[in-house]
């Protein structure tokens, strides 16, 4: 049970914590890291980049989500607001 | 070129097939409201209206023109999205438990259910909506123009077009058509629309579908090479530091902001969802459509940017791109996936701007003026349709009217200005969740603030220097006032003038909504909603009833409900069984009617609607108090801590002096029962002590035996009559337990009171008469007290009468106000000295025939007082004794 | 010795007249006073050895005649007996307040009224 709750408190924390990661990294100056003109396999570095940084933040999106199920599925409603 | 005609049909097609989709949606809603329609996956693509033409055609036309710019305006949703669970949840699950009809309704529920507000944000729905629908006719005239162009791609991609209005014209009507049919059909509670989220789903899937085939065959041009793609990307995008300014952080704000704050946005995502599961599933799915919108954008761009002649129309190389190579069918499919994506905007933004127009601005004006049709609820409900479908005309109109009005080179910024207009929702809506010190004024003045300046900043530049705004007033400030220049406004210079309205805007509507929010202390019932917006999933179980103690009578409620509800729903509101048999609706009923109404009319007008039967309106103390308290151990927030006990401690206050009121009349009811007790045992005293000493002393002489055995039958009979008495006076008293105050003559209960002291009268030989008497008149309280009185005054004035002939007369009048009932006798009269004291309660005056009456005479005069009026003796010193009674009259004379 | 000196204190002449009646009977002497005011001037006229005092009465009720009665030195030790028809248990609470020595309902036995008397004046 104690497990559980924990598990339950993670995936709250990862789920508020994610829009905050993507403003840091979708914002100067950590993009501006990624703006240098070069190019990776022949596409520049920053589409790539923001890309990257997009498709990872649904992944991780995905996966709280599926998560939240998860801990709705077993027993308990929907974790609370923290 | 493909021929008109061919095109015309094929969009024809292209309608009939939504058209049957949304027919099946509605149809298949009625059966069965859980199925596929509310799946997680149709509420994700009915999103996806986000993605308007402006994406379809703007984003790759972005692309080229400004680089990875475009990015900015999916990402700020995507981040939204993605972080569903600190916003996102929270707005949804509070617009589902308070069945939010529209953003406006959001915004004036959670501030005590303002009208003001909601005709404020209603208003700038309107206006920053407008020229988004502009942009999407735009969009749609000119890519119909371009497919059908008879000189060809090549040439119709350089070209400068001249909008054609008259199918702009038959675009609009045709979306107006499609808008009322499915989404102006009914009325409810959720204001749900399933036929058109099938729709608009549907077309979802085929603009997502048209760009990804597009995409794809662009790369397929080159290879599948990304260094063959990216070979001739503009410097924007292989050098992308400038990218990153101040613009791309003010773009990613407002993208983050409209994805909530734009009607549609809101419709889609609030109003129309049905429960956790679907946004839970959207925060992932929809960030994904957008990423698989985005993924070819770039490609594209280069490829019209390399391939077709420079100076082409960059908004238009999604469908030029395949016509410049002639592939007719995928120039037919981006064709209808921006056909699907301007049509699928325009019709949510109408109707959710319509129920908006409806709901809080024509209802609370019709309310106001009393121009609600009063023919039945048929009629109400058509009142209703008809506002909602004029509405969608309107909203469609004014677009058409802003794409005749404007110059076409300002559409491409018209996006991002529709953007920053609904951004202002921001605050009061964020605040509104978060901040439950929030009021409505802090809303409000926010609001207009931040609609003025982005009006001055923004909206009115953007006409180019037309009457609206000078060239000159743009370059140099209105009159030649520097500061006040609308793109540099109090000296901020050298910023994009979207950064700049946004940076004044927002400010100034932050700064006011908190300072005025903090000036001025929220209503009950603004506290109250804001405890159930902030705390939603504390309290999702609360509703209103619980804390807000109204009562209103069934019938006036019933009336209510049926004028707008109709007949049907009336009665099945109010079937219960109890309800029925009840002449008052309590709480709970109350609060059903005012939320079925809410509905149609939006929760503000409900509100005021409901308020004019409600008779009674208090804030329990003891909910309050355990609100607080529950507050106390969950919070620690001191000051709002401060302010409920202080809320508490004023009516706490109204509590104790109810208790107070209470106890005096406790202590009334004491001192009344003691003095029955002294009047009872006051000759019981003297029956029994004197029966005491006949029964001590047999042999007591005769005559001191008849004395005193007479004392003992005179007070017999005394308390024989104080009995009388005391039994009238409680059938007086629960007499007045059952009845309500009623309007009447009091002209009729005189003429039966006499009527019924005839006989009385007969037996005593005494003539009674009426004199004078007065004009019809109205009084308001129980006619049953006052018959008591006429008859007490007239009974006595026959009893106590010892005249050789004896009279009694009665008269009446009504002058000034009042009106007077004199009853008269020609009996020895009352002395002077005793004119008070035959009204004291008990009191036996020393005056011979009158003995007994006072405990009549006593309540006359009390029920008189509840009148409001006055029972006296007459003064002027007339023979008999002359009784006067005078009431206030209530209603008017006539 | 003397009579035992009684003062009655009674608005209602009905009761006054049966009191000073069975008062007289039990070789008490008997004065009477028709209201509060009348009863202060005779006791501070002659020196009774107790008093029978009703409570309702037009004017100074009889709980006021006690008050003075008890204020005054002279008086203090006298022992009345409060006589009242609202015998409630606050009346009672009352006159036990303001000093009186026995508290007497309304209607009262004859026999009760005498043992009373002879009670508090100590010549039973």
């Amino acid at each position: 049970m104690k497990h559980w709750e924990s598990r339950t408190r993670n995936v709250r924390d990862a789920a508020a914590i994610l829009p905050v990661a993507a403003i840091f990294l979708l914002l100067p100056p950590v993009i501006l890291i990624f703006s240098a003109p070069v190019l990776i396999a022949n596409i520049p570095l920053i589409v790539l980049y923001v890309y990257g940084v997009w498709a990872g933040l649904i992944l991780i999106a995905l996966m709280v989500a599926l998560r939240v199920e998860e801990a709705g599925r077993n027993g308990k409603n929907e974790p609370d607001e923290a | 070129m493909l021929h008109p005609d061919l095109v015309i049909a094929i969009c024809l097609a292209y309608v009939a097939i939504l058209f049957a989709v949304a027919f099946a949606g509605d149809r298949r809603a009625r059966r069965d409201s859980g199925g596929w329609l509310s799946s997680p996956l149709v509420y994700t693509l009915s999103i996806s209206i986000y993605c308007s033409s402006w994406t379809f055609f703007g984003a790759v036309g972005s692309a080229a023109r400004n680089g990875l710019e475009f990015i900015a305006i999916y990402l700020g949703p995507t981040i939204v999205f993605v972080g569903w669970w600190v916003f996102l949840r929270k707005l949804v699950t509070v617009g589902r438990v308070h069945n939010t009809t529209s953003i406006a309704d959001f915004i004036s529920a959670r501030y005590g259910k303002s009208q003001t507000l909601g005709a404020v944000v209603t208003l700038i729905a309107v206006i920053a909506t407008a020229p988004y629908i502009s942009l999407q006719l735009k969009a749609l005239t000119d890519s119909f123009q371009v497919l059908t162009l008879p000189r060809g791609a090549v040439t119709a991609a350089s070209s400068t077009i001249e909008p054609d209005y008259v199918l702009a014209f038959w675009i609009a009507a045709g979306l107006c058509v499609f808008s009322i049919i499915f989404g102006v059909r009914n009325i409810d509670v959720n204001e749900r629309h399933h036929g058109v989220v099938a729709a608009i789903a549907v077309e979802a899937v085929v603009k997502l579908v048209a760009l990804l085939a597009v995409g794809l065959w662009v790369v397929g041009l080159s290879d599948w090479d990304p260094a063959l793609v990216f070979a001739g990307a503009p410097a924007s995008i292989i050098d992308p530091a400038e990218t990153f300014g101040p613009r791309w952080l003010t773009l990613l704000f407002l993208a983050a902001a409209a994805v909530i704050c734009l009607p549609r946005q809101f419709q889609v995502t609030v109003v129309e969802n049905s429960d956790n599961r679907q946004i839970r599933t959207a925060s992932w799915l929809f960030p994904l459509y957008l990423l698989l919108l985005c993924l070819f954008v770039i490609p594209i761009a280069i490829a019209g940017l390399e391939r077709l002649p420079a100076g082409s129309n960059p908004d238009l190389f999604v469908l030029t791109l395949p016509m410049q190579e002639n592939y007719n069918t995928l120039t037919l499919l981006a064709f209808l996936g921006g056909f699907s994506s301007a049509t699928s905007m325009v019709i949510v933004s109408s109707i959710a701007l319509s129920t908006m127009i409806s709901n809080h601005i024509v209802m609370p004006l019709a309310l106001r003026l009393s121009l609600l049709p009063q023919a039945g609820a048929e009629a109400m409900r058509h009142f209703i349709l008809t506002t909602r479908r004029c509405a969608v005309v309107f909203v469609v109109l004014l677009g058409l009217i802003y794409l005749r009005a404007s110059n076409s080179d300002a559409l491409a910024a018209i996006g991002l200005i529709s953007f920053c207009g609904v951004a202002q929702f921001l605050p009061s809506l964020v605040g509104g969740l978060y901040w439950s010190r929030a009021t409505a004024a802090g809303a409000l003045v926010g609001l207009v603030c931040g609609l003025v300046l982005w009006g001055y900043t923004l909206v009115l530049p953007s006409f180019g220097g037309t009457a609206l705004m000078s060239a000159s007033t743009i370059a140099d400030g209105p009159f030649g006032v520097l500061w006040l220049r609308p793109h540099a406004l109090f000296g901020l210079n050298g910023y994009d003038p979207l950064v700049h309205a946004v940076f004044w805007s927002m400010t100034a509507n932050v700064l006011l909504f908190v300072l005025v929010s903090l000036a001025r202390e929220p209503t009950p019932l603004a506290r109250f909603q804001s405890m159930l917006f902030v705390d939603v999933f504390r309290r999702q179980t609360e509703t209103e009833q619980r804390i807000i103690r109204r009562t209103a009578r069934i019938a006036d409620l019933r009336q209510i409900a049926e004028r707008i509800l109709g007949p049907a729903e009336a009665t099945a509101l109010f079937a219960d069984r109890e309800v029925r048999r009840s002449i008052i609706a309590g709480d709970n009923m109350i609060s059903r009617v005012e939320q079925r109404l809410a509905a149609n009319v939006g929760a503000a007008s409900a509100r005021s609607l409901i308020s004019r039967v409600v008779s009674d309106e208090t804030i329990s103390v003891q909910e309050l108090k355990r609100l607080a308290g529950e507050a106390e151990q969950i919070r620690a927030y001191s000051e709002e801590l401060e302010r409920k006990s202080r809320q508490v401690e004023a009516t706490a206050a109204a509590l104790a002096a109810a208790n107070q009121r209470l106890r005096e009349v406790d202590a009334q009811k004491d001192e009344f029962l003691s003095q029955i007790s002294h009047e009872v045992r006051t000759p019981m005293t003297s029956i029994r002590s004197f029966s005491d000493i006949l029964l001590a002393e047999p042999a007591m002489q005769e005559e001191q035996k008849l004395r005193f055995l007479n004392i003992i039958q005179n007070e017999s009979s005394r308390l024989t009559r104080l009995l009388d008495s005391i039994l009238e006076l409680d059938l007086l008293r629960t007499a007045s337990a059952r009845h309500a105050p009623v309007d009447f003559d009091p002209e009729d209960v005189l003429t039966s009171a006499m009527e019924s002291c005839e006989a009385l009268a007969h037996t005593a030989g005494t003539t009674l008469v009426r004199l004078r008497s007065a004009a019809s008149v109205t009084l308001s309280g129980e006619p049953d007290k006052l018959a008591q009185i006429f008859i007490n005054l007239i009974s006595n004035a026959i009893k106590y009468n010892d005249a050789p002939k004896p009279k009694v007369s009665v008269s009446s009048s009504s002058s000034g106000g009042v009106y007077e009932v004199r009853v008269e006798d020609n009996g020895r009269g009352i002395a002077k000295q005793d004119h008070e004291r035959i009204f004291l309660k008990f009191e036996r005056g020393p005056v011979v025939g009158h003995q007994g009456a006072g405990l009549g005479l006593s309540i006359s005069r009390q029920i008189t007082e509840q009148f409001g009026g006055k029972l006296f003796l007459d003064e002027s010193g007339k023979s008999g004794a002359c009784f006067i009674l005078q009431v206030p009259i209530s209603g008017r004379e006539g | 010795m003397g009579k035992i000196r009684i003062l009655i204190v009674e608005d209602e002449p009905n009761i006054l007249e049966s009191l000073s009646y069975i008062l007289r009977r039990a070789n008490f002497d008997v004065a009477i006073a028709a209201n509060g005011l009348e009863a202060l001037e005779r006791l501070s006229r002659t020196k009774f050895s107790a008093m029978i005092l009703d409570v309702m009465m037009p004017g100074i009720s009889g709980f006021d005649v006690l008050r003075q009665v008890r204020a005054d030195r002279k008086l203090c030790d006298m022992p009345v007996i409060i006589l009242t028809a609202k015998g409630q248990s606050r009346d009672r609470q009352i006159a036990h307040e303001a000093g009186a020595t026995e508290f007497i309902t309304k209607p009262f036995s004859n026999a009760d009224i005498i043992a009373c008397l002879q009670q508090v004046t100590g010549t039973g």
